[in-house]
């Protein structure tokens, strides 16, 4: 079961009045069973991988906690858990072995080792038992695309066993309708004709370019929908996820763009490797540079066995460098030529960035990226435009959410009639949009 | 009281929100509201749909075209009658707007108790409306219900009026908002139709389907859940012939507007048919082009009696063994396919005369040469399949341009044409090119192959049962004497309007010809015993 799927309203409803219902005791079975249930809806072999990793790592973290050797456990589980993703994401390349991620295997296998580290850290304690543990790794709103959340924020809400408040649930199901526009209605409007741009055999420099950028919307608008459905989810029990996007492209370097882009997952790089590539103290600027290089290497090879991917993470770190070697003057401070810098940022480095991340085919990528935008015929022209007018159409709800988000406290009891008008409004517009599709949510696929 | 107050307050937003929605018709549902019910074969009958039906009925055709607008608009009753050998009024067109499977088994239930069938029933329509279970409009829903009796009451929709119009609306003002997005950037900008031109910037002929990802595809019960059993099993029990044809997808609906249904669906929807004795005919493989629709679903004429002729190779399958050398249509398995076989030929095609004028306006421009060979009209009206093919090529810069296959109106940048006038060309650019003519050396047209002035082709096959003639037909303008011999065999002259028969034996078979004109070889297939 996905966030899209028909029956995923009744069974948030079902869970969350069980959950509410449910003595405090019983709830971490509620959502343990719920989770159970949500994940394997319909394929229940896909649980037995999910339980293996988070029930392993249960045993490592509590080895850990009796004092076992630390350095060789946390080898063991970085070997472990990395070791499994890397067999399903690089398989196919090196062993012949067929396609297939399971699905949320890239977030729960780092929550699940992210666990571990915790432990070995001392940040934590290792759950008291496996049931708890679970719980934690299977948690069904973050589940399969994140947010990757650290033990010290999920776990002791979960311990809780509370519930959630009425500004909570408010909050939640504004969130859920806001995460349900920016998939139906954005993500998906968009999907057929990025999908087709990117089929074409021979695109032009316009549609190719405009298709770019029409899928800059369409990936951030996916991501971002899921995430929101999650912590809107989420909100409903009572338990606040991390947001995972805070206006990603007012960013104005590189750095800045990974501190507002998949901000889970930039956190989850930084804390576990680049903080050990840095070391302590004070690094030079060449270790710097290394250090952030080999992380934005990573996040782009976190996403597959795609030479496109790769290439992603090495224009992203080598941007990063740059900007680093910048940093004594760090002209983007300044506020009068921030937004300039944000937006050379943006049709750089993120238009670019959409482009490779797009495009699998290496020699496909190089044509694209010989052909400038505005060659190509007349028809291709105004085929660019279109898309154009069509991504950035779109692009504007998404615009009017960040700035209605920067100034408006879901949790104001003033904003009632405000939420009630939004979550119908966008119920509305998700009803006007749905169409059935077959496409799943974009980051599914890493 | 305040918390309530609260509550409320939002409300007359939200109802606006709703009549909002509810306000949402275009146009096309206001005039198919007006006209529901009363529409059959694309004439408005006043006295409604079931007299106009049971009056044709009355007339007893031995063909009935059933299905949505497309079965009005994709099939041509002149083909059809000609390709099937009955006569123009023993073809009936019963089309209904929107109709989808309810529409179609009722239809086929009113021929029950009449003391008479149809030959063939023929079912045009999508393969979503096949599955669909239920009228996908409001106007449909009044169509259907004009067409039911009282022990139909099964086939009767169920849930309220006002939810299925209101699902009718939001589909009318997604169309709307979507079209209104893609538009208006490219309007700024002085385009006059931009969805026209997006369609065609991303039409299917300019697409990798391989590296098409995960299309749309409309909620629809599945093949077995779906009714097309169920009319499979209602045409049985008439003992009607049911042919069920899903035309091609039209080059100019966008990506969320085609045919799109789950992988397997059409496999299984085939099985489902033949089960219950029907026939399956997927003509999704068949290549239309922009200039053979009217609109964006229908198709005009020309394309109709294409689709027509292209049926008709499973109406009334070849009579034997057909070659693979002509690049033949047919059906496997219910489903269209192409075959593109080999054809050797003695030398490269003849020259032509060397181009008198070239004037261009644009990037628009016309080569200026007297030829003998046919042009693309004629080729449109000696080809079952009415293609434009005429055998002769623009030349850029040394380098043969694709034909177009189009209207000279609608050539596409680096293509050409062929009309009496001269060879169209559309350049890629503006630029200065040197220009001249040569004929197509693949000497392909459609389904059928060119010979040239002074041509020698050898056609090779292998005849898999003793006893079988090969018949060969040539089209040509004006006399044309195209020789035939098969090795070690017997041989004659094909001439154009007859056809030529020779005996042949089982085993590997070589056919040579030789022509002293300009003729297009359009059969050559061995007829069995």
């Amino acid at each position: 079961m996905t966030f899209v799927s028909p029956g995923y309203p009744l069974f948030l409803l079902g869970v969350v009045a069980l959950h509410r219902l449910a003595p405090a005791a019983w709830r971490g079975v509620v959502l343990l069973v719920g989770s159970a249930v949500f994940y394997g809806w319909g394929h229940p072999g896909l649980l037995v991988l999910v339980v293996a990793i988070g029930a392993s790592d249960q045993a490592i973290a509590r080895a850990i906690s009796a004092g076992a050797d630390r350095r060789a456990l946390v080898a063991l589980a970085v070997g472990k858990d990395l070791g499994i993703l890397g067999l399903f994401k690089y398989g196919a390349l090196f062993a012949g072995l067929p396609v297939w991620v399971p699905l949320g295997l890239s977030f729960y296998a780092l929550q699940s080792l992210g666990y571990v580290l915790d432990v070995a850290h001392r940040r934590v304690e290792a759950r008291r038992s496996l049931a708890e543990a679970l719980e934690f790794v299977l948690f069904f709103p973050q589940l399969v695309a994140g947010p990757v959340e650290r033990t010290q924020d999920l776990a002791p809400q979960l311990a809780a066993r509370g519930v959630a408040s009425e500004s909570q649930l408010r909050a939640g199901l504004v969130l859920l309708a806001w995460g349900a526009f920016q998939k139906i209605a954005v993500a998906d409007t968009l999907d057929p004709w990025v999908d087709r741009a990117f089929a074409l055999r021979d695109p032009g420099g316009p549609v190719a370019w405009a298709a770019a950028a029409a899928f800059m919307v369409q990936v951030y608008a996916d991501l971002s929908g899921y995430t929101d459905l999650a912590r809107g989810s989420a909100l409903l029990f009572g338990i606040r996820l991390s947001k995972n996007f805070d206006a990603p492209w007012r960013a104005a370097t590189t750095p800045e763009f990974w501190s507002r882009w998949h901000r889970t997952v930039t956190r989850f790089v930084r804390e576990h490797l680049l903080a050990p590539l840095l070391g302590s103290g004070s690094p030079t600027l060449a270790r710097r540079a290394m250090a952030v290089g080999v992380a934005l290497l990573a996040m782009g090879a976190w996403h597959g066995a795609g030479w496109n991917f790769l290439i992603f993470g090495l224009l992203h770190a080598t941007a990063s460098i740059g900007y680093l070697l910048l940093e004594p003057w760090s002209p983007w401070r300044r506020p009068a030529w921030r937004p300039w810098f944000a937006l050379g940022h943006l049709l750089t480095v993120g238009w670019l960035g959409a482009m490779i991340f797009r495009e699998p085919d290496p020699g496909r990528l190089v044509a694209h990226l010989a052909r400038p935008v505005w060659s190509g015929t007349a028809d291709e022209g105004a085929a660019g435009l279109a898309l154009f007018g069509l991504a950035a159409g779109l692009a504007v709800p998404l615009w009017l959410g960040q700035i209605v988000a920067d100034r408006w406290s879901a949790d104001h009891r003033a904003a009632l009639p405000l939420q009630i008008v939004a979550v119908s409004g966008l119920l509305a517009a998700c009803f006007v949009f749905w169409r059935p599709t077959d496409a799943d949510f974009l980051y599914f696929q890493f | 009281m305040s918390r309530l107050a609260t509550l409320l307050a939002p409300l007359p937003a939200v109802l606006l929100l709703g009549a909002g929605l509810w306000r949402a018709p275009t146009a096309t549902d206001a005039r198919e509201d007006q006209n529901a019910g009363l529409v059959l074969g694309g004439v408005l009958h006043a006295d409604g749909v079931a007299a106009a039906l049971d009056a044709v009925l009355a007339q007893r055709p031995r063909v009935l075209v059933i299905g949505n607008s497309n079965a009005n608009s994709d099939v041509d009753p002149v083909t059809l009658a000609r390709g099937l050998a009955v006569r123009r009024d023993d073809v009936a067109v019963l089309s209904i707007p929107n109709a989808s499977a309810v529409h179609f088994v009722a239809i086929l239930r009113r021929l029950q108790g009449r003391g008479w069938r149809p030959d063939l029933v023929l079912v045009v329509s999508r393969l979503q409306l096949v599955l669909v279970d239920t009228p996908i409009s409001e106007g449909a829903r009044r169509s259907l219900e004009a067409l039911l009796g009282p022990d139909d009451g099964d086939l009767r929709p169920v849930g309220g009026r006002w939810i299925r119009e209101l699902v009718a609306r939001r589909e009318a003002l997604r169309d709307r908002l979507g079209a209104g997005l893609r538009s208006w950037l490219p309007r700024a900008f002085g385009t006059l139709r931009p969805e026209a031109v997006l369609r065609r910037a991303l039409s299917d002929e300019r697409i990798d389907p391989d590296r098409l990802g995960r299309p749309a595809a409309r909620a629809l019960p599945s093949p077995e859940r779906s009714r097309a059993g169920e009319l499979a099993r209602t045409a049985r029990a008439l003992g009607v012939d049911l042919v069920v044809a899903r035309p091609p997808p039209s080059p100019l609906a966008g990506p969320e507007d085609g045919d799109v249904v789950p992988a397997g669906f059409p496999e299984r929807t085939r099985a489902v048919l033949e089960a219950e004795g029907a026939r399956w005919a997927d003509l999704s493989a068949l290549r239309m082009q922009p200039h053979h629709y009217r609109n964006a679903d229908h198709l005009d004429d020309e394309g109709a009696r294409r689709l027509t002729g292209a049926l008709l190779a499973l109406l009334r399958p070849p009579r034997g063994q057909r070659l693979d050398a002509l690049g033949a249509v047919r059906f496997v398995d219910g489903v269209l396919r192409r075959d593109t076989g080999t054809v050797t030929w003695a030398g490269p095609p003849p020259a032509l005369p060397e181009v008198t004028n070239v004037r261009f306006t644009g990037d628009l421009g016309v080569l200026e040469v007297d030829l003998a060979a046919p042009d693309d009209a004629w080729t449109q009206q000696a080809t079952r399949l009415s293609v434009r093919c005429s055998p002769v090529r623009a030349v850029m810069d040394g380098a043969l341009l694709p034909g177009a296959g189009l209207p000279c109106t609608a050539l596409r940048p680096g293509s050409s044409c062929h009309r009496a006038s001269g060879v169209h060309v559309r350049a890629p650019d503006t630029r200065e090119h040197r220009w001249s003519v040569a004929l197509d050396p693949e000497r392909s047209c459609d389904g059928a192959r060119w010979l040239y002035p002074g041509d020698r082709a050898e056609l090779r096959w292998t005849a898999e049962l003793p006893g079988a003639r090969l018949e060969i037909e040539v089209v040509a303008r004006g006399a044309v004497r195209v020789d035939a011999a098969l090795a070690g065999g017997s041989g004659g002259v094909a001439v154009p309007g007859r056809t030529l028969v020779l005996p042949t034996s089982a085993g590997p078979q070589v056919l040579s010809l030789h022509s002293d004109g300009y003729a297009l070889v359009t059969r050559a297939e061995l007829v069995l015993p």
